[in-house]
Protein backbone atom coordinates (compact mmCIF):
# COMPACT_ATOMS: atom_id res chain seq x y z
CA UNK A 1 0.00 0.00 0.00
CA UNK A 2 1.51 3.04 -0.85
CA UNK A 3 1.52 5.47 2.38
CA UNK A 4 -0.45 8.29 3.00
CA UNK A 5 1.82 10.50 2.89
CA UNK A 6 2.18 10.15 -0.87
CA UNK A 7 -0.88 10.11 -1.73
CA UNK A 8 -1.01 13.52 -0.30
CA UNK A 9 1.98 15.27 -2.03
CA UNK A 10 1.27 13.08 -4.92
CA UNK A 11 4.41 13.28 -6.86
CA UNK A 12 7.94 12.06 -5.55
CA UNK A 13 9.33 9.02 -4.89
CA UNK A 14 7.12 6.69 -6.22
CA UNK A 15 9.86 4.58 -7.81
CA UNK A 16 11.43 4.41 -4.62
CA UNK A 17 8.18 3.00 -3.16
CA UNK A 18 7.59 0.71 -5.48
CA UNK A 19 11.09 -0.55 -5.39
CA UNK A 20 10.69 -1.17 -1.51
CA UNK A 21 7.69 -2.76 -2.20
CA UNK A 22 9.30 -5.14 -4.20
CA UNK A 23 12.49 -5.54 -2.09
CA UNK A 24 10.26 -5.96 0.89
CA UNK A 25 8.18 -9.16 -0.90
CA UNK A 26 11.05 -10.64 -1.75
CA UNK A 27 9.51 -10.11 -5.65
CA UNK A 28 10.87 -10.64 -8.84
CA UNK A 29 10.93 -11.21 -12.85
CA UNK A 30 9.35 -14.41 -13.63
CA UNK A 31 11.95 -16.42 -16.28
CA UNK A 32 11.69 -16.24 -19.83
CA UNK A 33 10.91 -20.00 -20.10
CA UNK A 34 7.52 -19.31 -17.89
CA UNK A 35 6.50 -17.14 -20.82
CA UNK A 36 8.17 -19.29 -23.55
CA UNK A 37 6.35 -22.68 -21.69
CA UNK A 38 3.11 -20.86 -21.66
CA UNK A 39 3.11 -19.75 -25.52
CA UNK A 40 3.89 -23.78 -26.46
CA UNK A 41 1.30 -24.28 -24.52
CA UNK A 42 -1.41 -22.40 -25.93
CA UNK A 43 0.12 -22.87 -29.76
CA UNK A 44 -0.24 -27.09 -28.74
CA UNK A 45 -3.76 -26.58 -27.90
CA UNK A 46 -3.99 -24.65 -30.60
CA UNK A 47 -2.25 -27.64 -32.78
CA UNK A 48 -4.94 -30.51 -31.13
CA UNK A 49 -8.10 -28.15 -31.55
CA UNK A 50 -6.44 -27.97 -35.45
CA UNK A 51 -6.21 -31.87 -35.30
CA UNK A 52 -9.47 -33.49 -33.95
CA UNK A 53 -11.05 -30.02 -36.19
CA UNK A 54 -9.15 -32.29 -39.23
CA UNK A 55 -10.48 -36.12 -37.59
CA UNK A 56 -13.31 -34.73 -37.84
CA UNK A 57 -13.76 -33.36 -41.16
CA UNK A 58 -11.78 -36.66 -42.21
CA UNK A 59 -14.51 -38.39 -41.35
CA UNK A 60 -17.49 -36.03 -41.70
CA UNK A 61 -16.36 -36.81 -45.55
CA UNK A 62 -15.90 -40.41 -45.62
CA UNK A 63 -19.04 -40.62 -44.42
CA UNK A 64 -20.95 -38.00 -46.70
CA UNK A 65 -19.20 -40.16 -49.50
CA UNK A 66 -20.72 -43.51 -48.39
CA UNK A 67 -24.23 -41.93 -48.27
CA UNK A 68 -23.65 -40.20 -51.61
CA UNK A 69 -23.62 -43.94 -52.33
CA UNK A 70 -26.88 -44.50 -51.23
CA UNK A 71 -28.42 -40.68 -52.47
CA UNK A 72 -27.16 -40.91 -56.08
CA UNK A 73 -29.64 -43.76 -56.23
CA UNK A 74 -32.16 -43.05 -53.88
CA UNK A 75 -35.52 -40.47 -55.12
CA UNK A 76 -35.50 -37.72 -52.63
CA UNK A 77 -38.78 -39.48 -51.55
CA UNK A 78 -37.56 -40.23 -48.16
CA UNK A 79 -36.54 -36.86 -46.41
CA UNK A 80 -36.06 -38.36 -43.06
CA UNK A 81 -34.17 -41.29 -44.75
CA UNK A 82 -31.49 -39.04 -46.38
CA UNK A 83 -31.40 -36.60 -43.05
CA UNK A 84 -30.17 -39.46 -41.20
CA UNK A 85 -27.11 -39.85 -43.31
CA UNK A 86 -26.04 -36.68 -41.91
CA UNK A 87 -22.87 -37.00 -39.78
CA UNK A 88 -24.26 -34.83 -37.36
CA UNK A 89 -21.81 -36.04 -34.26
CA UNK A 90 -18.73 -35.24 -36.61
CA UNK A 91 -19.98 -31.78 -37.77
CA UNK A 92 -20.95 -30.97 -34.17
CA UNK A 93 -17.41 -32.00 -33.50
CA UNK A 94 -15.91 -29.87 -36.30
CA UNK A 95 -17.89 -26.62 -35.40
CA UNK A 96 -16.65 -27.48 -31.59
CA UNK A 97 -13.09 -27.94 -32.58
CA UNK A 98 -13.31 -24.55 -34.54
CA UNK A 99 -14.69 -22.57 -32.05
CA UNK A 100 -11.92 -23.72 -29.81
CA UNK A 101 -9.26 -23.44 -32.55
CA UNK A 102 -10.28 -19.98 -32.84
CA UNK A 103 -10.56 -19.34 -29.15
CA UNK A 104 -7.36 -20.54 -28.14
CA UNK A 105 -5.03 -18.89 -30.93
CA UNK A 106 -7.09 -16.04 -29.19
CA UNK A 107 -5.06 -16.26 -26.27
CA UNK A 108 -1.52 -16.99 -27.97
CA UNK A 109 1.11 -13.24 -27.86
CA UNK A 110 -0.11 -11.95 -30.99
CA UNK A 111 -3.75 -13.62 -31.60
CA UNK A 112 -5.87 -10.39 -30.78
CA UNK A 113 -4.51 -9.19 -33.77
CA UNK A 114 -6.83 -11.42 -36.61
CA UNK A 115 -10.45 -10.64 -36.66
CA UNK A 116 -12.71 -13.40 -35.61
CA UNK A 117 -13.74 -13.72 -39.06
CA UNK A 118 -10.24 -14.10 -40.63
CA UNK A 119 -9.66 -16.96 -37.66
CA UNK A 120 -12.69 -18.67 -38.13
CA UNK A 121 -11.68 -19.35 -41.80
CA UNK A 122 -8.07 -20.02 -41.25
CA UNK A 123 -9.51 -22.77 -38.58
CA UNK A 124 -12.10 -24.26 -41.30
CA UNK A 125 -9.86 -23.91 -44.37
CA UNK A 126 -6.98 -25.48 -42.27
CA UNK A 127 -9.74 -28.26 -40.74
CA UNK A 128 -10.84 -28.95 -44.49
CA UNK A 129 -7.05 -29.06 -46.07
CA UNK A 130 -5.53 -31.63 -43.62
CA UNK A 131 -8.94 -33.57 -43.41
CA UNK A 132 -9.08 -34.12 -47.34
CA UNK A 133 -5.35 -35.27 -47.15
CA UNK A 134 -6.08 -37.55 -44.15
CA UNK A 135 -9.07 -38.73 -45.95
CA UNK A 136 -6.92 -39.22 -49.23
CA UNK A 137 -5.41 -41.85 -47.21
CA UNK A 138 -8.25 -43.54 -45.61
CA UNK A 139 -7.58 -42.18 -42.19
CA UNK A 140 -11.50 -41.43 -41.94
CA UNK A 141 -12.30 -44.84 -42.90
CA UNK A 142 -10.00 -46.50 -40.50
CA UNK A 143 -11.05 -45.07 -37.81
CA UNK A 144 -14.77 -45.20 -38.47
CA UNK A 145 -14.13 -48.72 -38.58
CA UNK A 146 -12.14 -48.80 -35.22
CA UNK A 147 -14.90 -46.96 -33.69
CA UNK A 148 -17.54 -49.43 -34.91
CA UNK A 149 -15.94 -52.16 -34.19
CA UNK A 150 -14.16 -51.22 -30.70
CA UNK A 151 -16.71 -48.64 -29.47
CA UNK A 152 -20.40 -49.52 -28.58
CA UNK A 153 -21.35 -46.25 -27.79
CA UNK A 154 -20.47 -44.67 -31.04
CA UNK A 155 -22.50 -47.13 -33.18
CA UNK A 156 -25.89 -45.50 -31.61
CA UNK A 157 -24.19 -42.16 -31.87
CA UNK A 158 -23.79 -42.10 -36.09
CA UNK A 159 -26.30 -42.86 -39.16
CA UNK A 160 -24.76 -46.68 -38.74
CA UNK A 161 -27.93 -48.58 -39.12
CA UNK A 162 -27.36 -52.15 -40.69
CA UNK A 163 -30.90 -51.81 -41.44
CA UNK A 164 -30.41 -48.67 -44.03
CA UNK A 165 -28.73 -51.66 -46.32
CA UNK A 166 -31.67 -53.72 -45.93
CA UNK A 167 -34.27 -51.76 -47.68
CA UNK A 168 -34.85 -53.29 -50.89
CA UNK A 169 -38.19 -51.27 -51.89
CA UNK A 170 -35.67 -47.94 -51.97
CA UNK A 171 -32.83 -49.64 -53.86
CA UNK A 172 -29.99 -51.22 -51.26
CA UNK A 173 -28.88 -54.69 -49.77
CA UNK A 174 -25.68 -55.31 -48.44
CA UNK A 175 -24.46 -58.69 -47.31
CA UNK A 176 -22.06 -61.18 -48.27
CA UNK A 177 -21.09 -63.11 -51.17
CA UNK A 178 -21.77 -66.78 -51.15
CA UNK A 179 -21.44 -68.09 -54.65
CA UNK A 180 -20.16 -65.67 -57.86
CA UNK A 181 -21.35 -66.60 -61.11
CA UNK A 182 -20.42 -65.22 -64.48
CA UNK A 183 -23.02 -62.17 -64.35
CA UNK A 184 -24.76 -62.90 -61.15
CA UNK A 185 -23.81 -63.56 -57.72
CA UNK A 186 -25.81 -64.90 -54.50
CA UNK A 187 -25.73 -62.68 -51.87
CA UNK A 188 -26.70 -63.64 -48.40
CA UNK A 189 -27.99 -60.26 -46.49
CA UNK A 190 -27.14 -58.72 -43.31
CA UNK A 191 -30.87 -60.85 -42.19
CA UNK A 192 -29.81 -64.17 -43.42
CA UNK A 193 -31.65 -64.71 -46.75
CA UNK A 194 -30.06 -65.24 -49.99
CA UNK A 195 -31.12 -63.62 -53.03
CA UNK A 196 -30.35 -63.74 -56.89
CA UNK A 197 -28.33 -60.64 -58.04
CA UNK A 198 -27.73 -59.62 -61.65
CA UNK A 199 -25.21 -57.64 -62.75
CA UNK A 200 -26.94 -55.05 -65.19
CA UNK A 201 -24.56 -52.35 -65.08
CA UNK A 202 -20.84 -51.56 -64.15
CA UNK A 203 -21.42 -48.22 -62.93
CA UNK A 204 -19.32 -46.88 -60.00
CA UNK A 205 -16.68 -49.85 -60.97
CA UNK A 206 -13.57 -47.76 -61.57
CA UNK A 207 -11.01 -49.97 -59.30
CA UNK A 208 -10.60 -53.58 -60.30
CA UNK A 209 -11.48 -55.52 -56.67
CA UNK A 210 -13.13 -58.08 -57.85
CA UNK A 211 -15.49 -60.16 -55.79
CA UNK A 212 -15.04 -63.63 -54.22
CA UNK A 213 -16.51 -65.43 -51.99
CA UNK A 214 -16.87 -64.35 -48.61
CA UNK A 215 -16.46 -60.75 -49.96
CA UNK A 216 -18.74 -57.86 -48.06
CA UNK A 217 -20.81 -55.73 -50.28
CA UNK A 218 -23.50 -53.30 -50.62
CA UNK A 219 -25.52 -53.06 -53.78
CA UNK A 220 -28.14 -50.36 -55.40
CA UNK A 221 -30.17 -51.66 -57.83
CA UNK A 222 -33.85 -52.88 -57.87
CA UNK A 223 -35.83 -55.48 -56.97
CA UNK A 224 -37.72 -57.94 -59.34
CA UNK A 225 -39.81 -61.51 -59.26
CA UNK A 226 -38.14 -63.39 -62.16
CA UNK A 227 -39.67 -66.87 -62.26
CA UNK A 228 -41.01 -66.44 -58.53
CA UNK A 229 -37.29 -65.99 -57.82
CA UNK A 230 -36.27 -62.34 -56.16
CA UNK A 231 -33.51 -60.95 -58.24
CA UNK A 232 -31.71 -58.36 -57.73
CA UNK A 233 -30.55 -56.32 -60.99
CA UNK A 234 -27.44 -54.02 -59.69
CA UNK A 235 -26.69 -50.65 -61.06
CA UNK A 236 -23.96 -50.13 -58.81
CA UNK A 237 -21.16 -52.84 -56.08
CA UNK A 238 -19.26 -51.50 -53.82
CA UNK A 239 -16.83 -53.12 -50.59
CA UNK A 240 -18.86 -53.12 -47.30
CA UNK A 241 -16.58 -52.83 -44.60
CA UNK A 242 -18.50 -51.89 -41.72
CA UNK A 243 -20.01 -48.77 -43.06
CA UNK A 244 -18.94 -49.28 -46.86
CA UNK A 245 -15.95 -48.30 -47.64
CA UNK A 246 -15.11 -44.91 -49.97
CA UNK A 247 -16.47 -44.21 -53.48
CA UNK A 248 -13.63 -45.15 -55.50
CA UNK A 249 -13.02 -48.17 -54.59
CA UNK A 250 -16.04 -50.30 -56.38
CA UNK A 251 -16.02 -54.12 -56.93
CA UNK A 252 -16.31 -55.64 -60.30
CA UNK A 253 -17.38 -58.95 -61.56
CA UNK A 254 -14.45 -61.05 -62.54
CA UNK A 255 -14.78 -60.57 -66.62
CA UNK A 256 -15.48 -63.73 -68.97
CA UNK A 257 -12.64 -65.13 -69.77
CA UNK A 258 -13.58 -64.06 -73.45
CA UNK A 259 -13.67 -60.29 -72.34
CA UNK A 260 -11.28 -57.49 -72.24
CA UNK A 261 -9.98 -55.90 -69.64
CA UNK A 262 -11.30 -52.39 -70.01
CA UNK B 1 14.65 -2.05 -22.90
CA UNK B 2 14.02 -5.28 -21.04
CA UNK B 3 17.89 -5.84 -20.44
CA UNK B 4 17.46 -2.27 -18.87
CA UNK B 5 14.35 -2.88 -16.40
CA UNK B 6 15.85 -6.07 -14.99
CA UNK B 7 17.36 -4.41 -12.86
CA UNK B 8 15.59 -2.94 -10.17
CA UNK B 9 17.78 0.88 -10.42
CA UNK B 10 16.61 0.84 -13.93
CA UNK B 11 13.34 0.13 -13.60
CA UNK B 12 12.96 2.55 -10.75
CA UNK B 13 13.57 5.09 -14.28
CA UNK B 14 10.38 3.35 -15.84
CA UNK B 15 8.68 4.55 -12.96
CA UNK B 16 9.53 7.81 -13.04
CA UNK B 17 8.91 8.19 -16.63
CA UNK B 18 5.27 6.35 -17.02
CA UNK B 19 3.78 7.40 -13.04
CA UNK B 20 2.93 10.67 -14.37
CA UNK B 21 1.34 9.32 -18.05
CA UNK B 22 -0.11 6.36 -16.52
CA UNK B 23 -2.30 7.99 -13.30
CA UNK B 24 -3.40 10.18 -15.77
CA UNK B 25 -4.83 7.51 -17.84
CA UNK B 26 -6.29 5.65 -15.04
CA UNK B 27 -8.36 8.70 -13.72
CA UNK B 28 -9.29 9.10 -17.17
CA UNK B 29 -10.82 5.80 -18.00
CA UNK B 30 -11.67 5.62 -14.00
CA UNK B 31 -13.56 8.99 -13.25
CA UNK B 32 -13.97 9.06 -9.61
CA UNK B 33 -10.82 6.67 -8.44
CA UNK B 34 -9.42 9.38 -6.15
CA UNK B 35 -7.13 7.64 -3.84
CA UNK B 36 -7.37 3.71 -5.22
CA UNK B 37 -6.02 5.22 -8.34
CA UNK B 38 -2.38 4.92 -6.42
CA UNK B 39 -3.05 1.34 -5.18
CA UNK B 40 -3.77 0.27 -9.04
CA UNK B 41 -1.26 2.49 -10.36
CA UNK B 42 1.32 0.52 -7.41
CA UNK B 43 -0.54 -2.79 -8.96
CA UNK B 44 0.49 -1.74 -12.47
CA UNK B 45 4.72 -1.24 -11.57
CA UNK B 46 4.82 -4.43 -9.29
CA UNK B 47 3.12 -6.72 -12.39
CA UNK B 48 4.83 -4.51 -14.91
CA UNK B 49 8.43 -5.61 -13.00
CA UNK B 50 7.13 -8.86 -12.78
CA UNK B 51 6.34 -9.80 -16.05
CA UNK B 52 9.29 -7.55 -17.73
CA UNK B 53 10.90 -10.85 -19.03
CA UNK B 54 7.73 -11.80 -21.34
CA UNK B 55 7.30 -8.24 -22.65
CA UNK B 56 7.16 -9.11 -26.86
CA UNK B 57 9.72 -7.16 -28.10
CA UNK B 58 7.48 -6.32 -31.32
CA UNK B 59 5.51 -3.70 -29.25
CA UNK B 60 6.78 -0.73 -27.96
CA UNK B 61 7.24 -0.79 -24.67
CA UNK B 62 4.42 2.43 -23.84
CA UNK B 63 1.61 0.07 -25.75
CA UNK B 64 2.55 -2.67 -23.30
CA UNK B 65 2.71 -0.59 -20.09
CA UNK B 66 -0.87 0.86 -20.67
CA UNK B 67 -2.33 -2.43 -21.62
CA UNK B 68 -1.35 -3.36 -17.95
CA UNK B 69 -2.96 -0.62 -17.12
CA UNK B 70 -5.91 -0.48 -18.74
CA UNK B 71 -6.57 -4.87 -17.36
CA UNK B 72 -5.55 -3.64 -14.01
CA UNK B 73 -8.52 -0.79 -14.26
CA UNK B 74 -10.90 -2.81 -15.80
CA UNK B 75 -9.78 -5.91 -12.70
CA UNK B 76 -10.24 -2.93 -10.63
CA UNK B 77 -13.58 -1.89 -11.90
CA UNK B 78 -14.51 -5.13 -12.17
CA UNK B 79 -13.68 -6.05 -8.13
CA UNK B 80 -15.69 -2.73 -7.09
CA UNK B 81 -18.65 -4.08 -8.97
CA UNK B 82 -18.78 -0.17 -10.48
CA UNK B 83 -19.16 1.27 -13.69
CA UNK B 84 -17.31 4.61 -14.15
CA UNK B 85 -20.49 7.11 -14.24
CA UNK B 86 -18.83 10.20 -13.80
CA UNK B 87 -16.97 11.85 -16.17
CA UNK B 88 -13.65 14.09 -15.09
CA UNK B 89 -12.64 16.41 -17.53
CA UNK B 90 -10.27 19.15 -17.25
CA UNK B 91 -9.95 22.17 -19.53
CA UNK B 92 -7.22 20.70 -22.16
CA UNK B 93 -8.97 17.46 -22.33
CA UNK B 94 -12.67 19.11 -22.88
CA UNK B 95 -11.00 21.56 -25.64
CA UNK B 96 -9.60 18.39 -27.39
CA UNK B 97 -12.76 16.48 -27.17
CA UNK B 98 -14.81 19.28 -28.89
CA UNK B 99 -12.40 19.71 -31.52
CA UNK B 100 -11.54 15.76 -32.25
CA UNK B 101 -15.57 14.90 -32.34
CA UNK B 102 -16.61 17.41 -34.43
CA UNK B 103 -19.87 18.06 -32.42
CA UNK B 104 -21.74 20.39 -34.24
CA UNK B 105 -20.90 24.56 -32.98
CA UNK B 106 -23.56 25.85 -35.11
CA UNK B 107 -27.02 25.82 -33.91
CA UNK B 108 -25.66 24.20 -30.29
CA UNK B 109 -22.55 26.76 -29.46
CA UNK B 110 -24.11 27.99 -26.05
CA UNK B 111 -24.74 24.09 -25.26
CA UNK B 112 -20.86 23.10 -25.72
CA UNK B 113 -20.02 23.23 -22.48
CA UNK B 114 -17.50 21.08 -20.49
CA UNK B 115 -20.36 19.59 -18.45
CA UNK B 116 -22.27 19.05 -21.75
CA UNK B 117 -19.19 16.86 -23.18
CA UNK B 118 -19.03 15.34 -20.18
CA UNK B 119 -22.47 14.53 -19.22
CA UNK B 120 -22.21 12.95 -22.97
CA UNK B 121 -19.38 10.74 -22.33
CA UNK B 122 -20.98 9.26 -18.62
CA UNK B 123 -23.93 7.97 -21.13
CA UNK B 124 -21.57 6.04 -23.43
CA UNK B 125 -20.60 2.82 -22.90
CA UNK B 126 -17.05 1.69 -21.58
CA UNK B 127 -15.63 0.91 -24.95
CA UNK B 128 -16.18 3.55 -27.05
CA UNK B 129 -14.94 5.84 -24.14
CA UNK B 130 -12.31 4.30 -23.68
CA UNK B 131 -11.01 4.48 -27.62
CA UNK B 132 -11.88 8.16 -27.23
CA UNK B 133 -9.80 8.53 -24.44
CA UNK B 134 -6.88 6.69 -25.59
CA UNK B 135 -7.15 8.44 -29.11
CA UNK B 136 -8.01 11.90 -28.26
CA UNK B 137 -6.26 12.49 -25.28
CA UNK B 138 -3.73 9.97 -24.87
CA UNK B 139 -2.53 10.47 -29.00
CA UNK B 140 -2.41 6.95 -29.17
CA UNK B 141 -2.72 5.11 -32.77
CA UNK B 142 -4.69 2.85 -34.05
CA UNK B 143 -2.18 0.71 -33.95
CA UNK B 144 -1.20 1.34 -30.80
CA UNK B 145 -4.84 1.26 -29.89
CA UNK B 146 -5.10 -2.67 -31.02
CA UNK B 147 -1.92 -3.57 -29.06
CA UNK B 148 -3.51 -1.98 -25.81
CA UNK B 149 -6.89 -3.36 -25.89
CA UNK B 150 -5.73 -6.56 -27.60
CA UNK B 151 -8.17 -5.93 -30.18
CA UNK B 152 -7.57 -6.18 -34.25
CA UNK B 153 -6.86 -2.99 -35.62
CA UNK B 154 -10.17 -3.05 -37.79
CA UNK B 155 -11.95 -3.45 -34.66
CA UNK B 156 -10.06 -0.38 -33.10
CA UNK B 157 -10.98 1.49 -36.28
CA UNK B 158 -14.88 0.43 -36.44
CA UNK B 159 -15.03 1.46 -32.62
CA UNK B 160 -14.10 5.29 -33.17
CA UNK B 161 -16.17 5.75 -35.84
CA UNK B 162 -19.00 4.23 -33.63
CA UNK B 163 -18.34 6.29 -30.90
CA UNK B 164 -18.11 9.45 -32.19
CA UNK B 165 -21.45 8.77 -34.01
CA UNK B 166 -22.87 7.83 -30.57
CA UNK B 167 -21.39 11.25 -29.12
CA UNK B 168 -22.75 13.21 -31.91
CA UNK B 169 -26.38 11.28 -31.42
CA UNK B 170 -26.44 11.53 -27.83
CA UNK B 171 -25.07 15.19 -27.58
CA UNK B 172 -27.73 16.55 -30.06
CA UNK B 173 -29.99 14.24 -27.83
CA UNK B 174 -29.54 16.41 -25.09
CA UNK B 175 -30.18 19.59 -27.14
CA UNK B 176 -33.73 18.31 -28.76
Amino acid sequence: MIEKQYKDTETPHLSKKILDLIEQKGLSPKPKWHFFVREWVVWGMVGVALLVGSLATTLTIYIGNTSRFMERHIFFSDLLFLFRLVPFLWLLLLCIAIFYTVYAVRETRRGYKWSSSWLVAGAVGASIFIGASAHALGVGEAIDRYLLTEMPLYRPLTNFHPKMWMNMEQGVVAGTVTVVGEETFVLQKLDGEEIKVMVISEMDMRSPDELHEGMRVRIVGTSTIEGGETVFKSTAVEPFHGRGGPLFRGARLPPPPDMKER
Amino acid sequence: MIRVSTSREAFGCIVDRYEEKLLRYLRRIMPGLGEDAYDVLQEVFIKTYVNVKGFDTTLSFSSWIYRIAHNEAVNWLRKKKVRPLTTELGEDDFQTFAESLEVSHGTHEQALTKDAVMRTLSQMPEKYYTVLVLHFLEGKSYEEISDILTTPSGTVATLIHRAKKQFSTIHEKHHD
